[in-house]
């Protein structure tokens, strides 16, 4: 099933996705998915995020960035490295995600979100899938000119209000056969800009689980955001973002320009 | 959920430390914003709970310091006005495995389960509107380390302003002000204790045992 949460007529309501489409709120109204103010599909515990965990994306980075780092992104990527975001960060579907005025490069990363469904510590990798309790598509935004190099990825780059659009849907295992073999692509404007496979990650999802749950517990409701290919562009207020990850859902989003008068 | 957020570098003694990395590959400049990490659920803990040292790790550093308590939603806040967004004070215990890098997120030195233990909340009128707060690291009931908000980079006006520039920050939301350099070392077996007092007004003290990793 593909669950959603989302405001209409005054109040919140779970919900979930028909085949044709719509949306059914547990009441039983029935309304087209545009009607509804979409929020984040699930309340998120620990939110996790993964940097650099598909080569193409690495070498990209590599590439464009002379200016901004050092050797240590040309390096090969031995262990998972992992970086916190704060609830503040999550938006629904058909969100606004500010553009800062001093943004000088901005770009979408859309990834595969891993929803865990039950606590666990030191899992195997062999059981790892054992604990997802779902999936969801997740757009984690990134202003490259606001990185610094302390705990890098730094907070002001992704932790940011509006900056992590999360959704549509809460998408159950059941429904999702091969999470390690899904298309992902975005469209800016109607025009492909990224286009990528699960497949291609450096440290795939069971690998991460393993990883992070050696280090920590995992519970319910923690979320691992498992990176982005290659294919970054920047985006502008009035863009249209659409990332979709195949058989989990299609996340829009849009640009706004910073509505603060003084910065 | 509320967030638990830290910051590192915001003691002058630690700046002091760092500064002539600052300017080297890969840091390359100062930082221009406080330095953030996030203590995650899975750290958080009373006092009298034990801390935990994961297998592996026979020292752990005592990070003795004061955490902000937010009283309701904070976003785009001026220093001027940023003691009306706090409720109050509690201490905290950022609990960290020694390490020399800062360059990636301190996931696996900081987020371990049972690194942060957090004592109730102070609210008390008469420090509401800040002082300076005094605090002292214990280890087996010796005083190891004594400092205070005197030595800060940021103030915590200046942190909650840098930090609701683009976090928003909601009700029950903390902020950790960092810790100094020097802090204690402890290991298994020992009782780690953090007190402060503000303008003559305890906090009171959260004290915590280490214990080691139950095998499984």
């Amino acid at each position: 099933m593909k669950r959603a949460r989302v405001g209409y007529g005054g109040t919140i309501h779970d919900a979930f996705e028909l085949a044709d489409g719509r949306l059914c709120l547990s009441d039983g109204r029935i309304l087209q998915e545009s009607e509804v103010l979409w929020l984040p599909p699930f309340e998120a515990k620990t939110i996790f995020a993964l940097a650099l965990n598909y080569a193409d994306h690495a070498k990209e980075l590599a590439a464009k960035s002379s200016k901004e780092t050092g050797s240590f992104l040309k390096a090969p990527i031995a262990e998972p490295i992992i970086f916190l975001k704060g609830e503040n960060t999550l938006l629904g579907h058909r969100g606004f995600t500010m553009r800062p005025k001093t943004a000088e490069f901005m770009h979408y990363e859309c990834e595969l979100g891993v929803i865990i469904g039950k606590s666990g510590k030191k899992i195997s990798k062999a059981n790892a899938l054992d604990y997802v309790g779902g999936y969801t598509v997740v757009n984690d935004y990134a202003i490259r000119n606001f990185l610094e190099g302390y705990y890098r990825p730094n907070l002001r780059v992704k932790s940011r209000d509006t900056c992590t659009p999360i959704g549509p849907y809460f998408v159950d295992k059941e429904d999702v056969h091969d999470p390690m073999n899904l298309n992902l692509t975005t469209h800016v404007n109607g025009k492909l800009t990224q286009e990528g496979n699960t497949k291609d990650m450096i440290h795939d999802i069971s690998t991460l689980i393993e990883y992070i749950s050696a280090i920590m517990t995992l519970n319910p409701g923690d979320v691992i955001m498992t990176g982005t290919p290659k294919g970054s562009v920047d985006v502008f207020p009035g863009d249209e973002v659409i990332c979709e990850v195949e058989g989990v859902g299609r996340l829009i989003n849009t640009i706004v320009s910073d509505w603060h008068s003084d910065n | 959920m509320k967030t638990v957020i830290g910051v590192l570098l915001n003691f002058k003694d630690v700046w002091d430390l760092y500064e002539s990395r600052m300017h080297q590959e890969p840091h390359n400049h100062p930082p221009r914003f406080p330095v953030l990490f996030i203590k995650p659920c899975n750290t958080w803990r009373n006092p009298g709970d034990p801390i935990i040292l994961p297998s592996g790790v026979d020292e752990i550093e005592v990070g003795g310091t004061l955490g902000i308590v937010i009283s309701k939603t904070a976003s785009h806040i001026e220093e001027a006005n940023a003691y009306a967004y706090i409720k109050g004070y509690l201490i905290a215990n950022d609990v960290t495995i020694p390490h020399e890098s800062i360059l990636r997120p301190p996931i696996k030195q900081k987020c371990r389960d049972s690194f942060c233990p957090m004592s109730a909340v102070t609210l008390s009128p008469d420090i509401q509107g800040g002082g300076v707060f005094n605090i002292g690291i214990f280890v087996n009931d010796e005083l190891k380390l004594k400092t205070s908000t005197a030595d800060l980079v940021r103030s915590i006006p200046k942190l909650l302003a840098d930090i609701s520039e683009y976090m928003t920050l909601k009700e029950d939301d903390v902020v950790l002000i960092g810790t100094p350099d020097g802090a204690p070392m402890a290991k298994k077996g020992d009782k780690v204790t953090v007190e402060i007092d503000c303008l003559g007004i305890s906090l009171g003290r959260l004290t915590n045992f280490i214990e080691s990793e139950v095998s499984n």
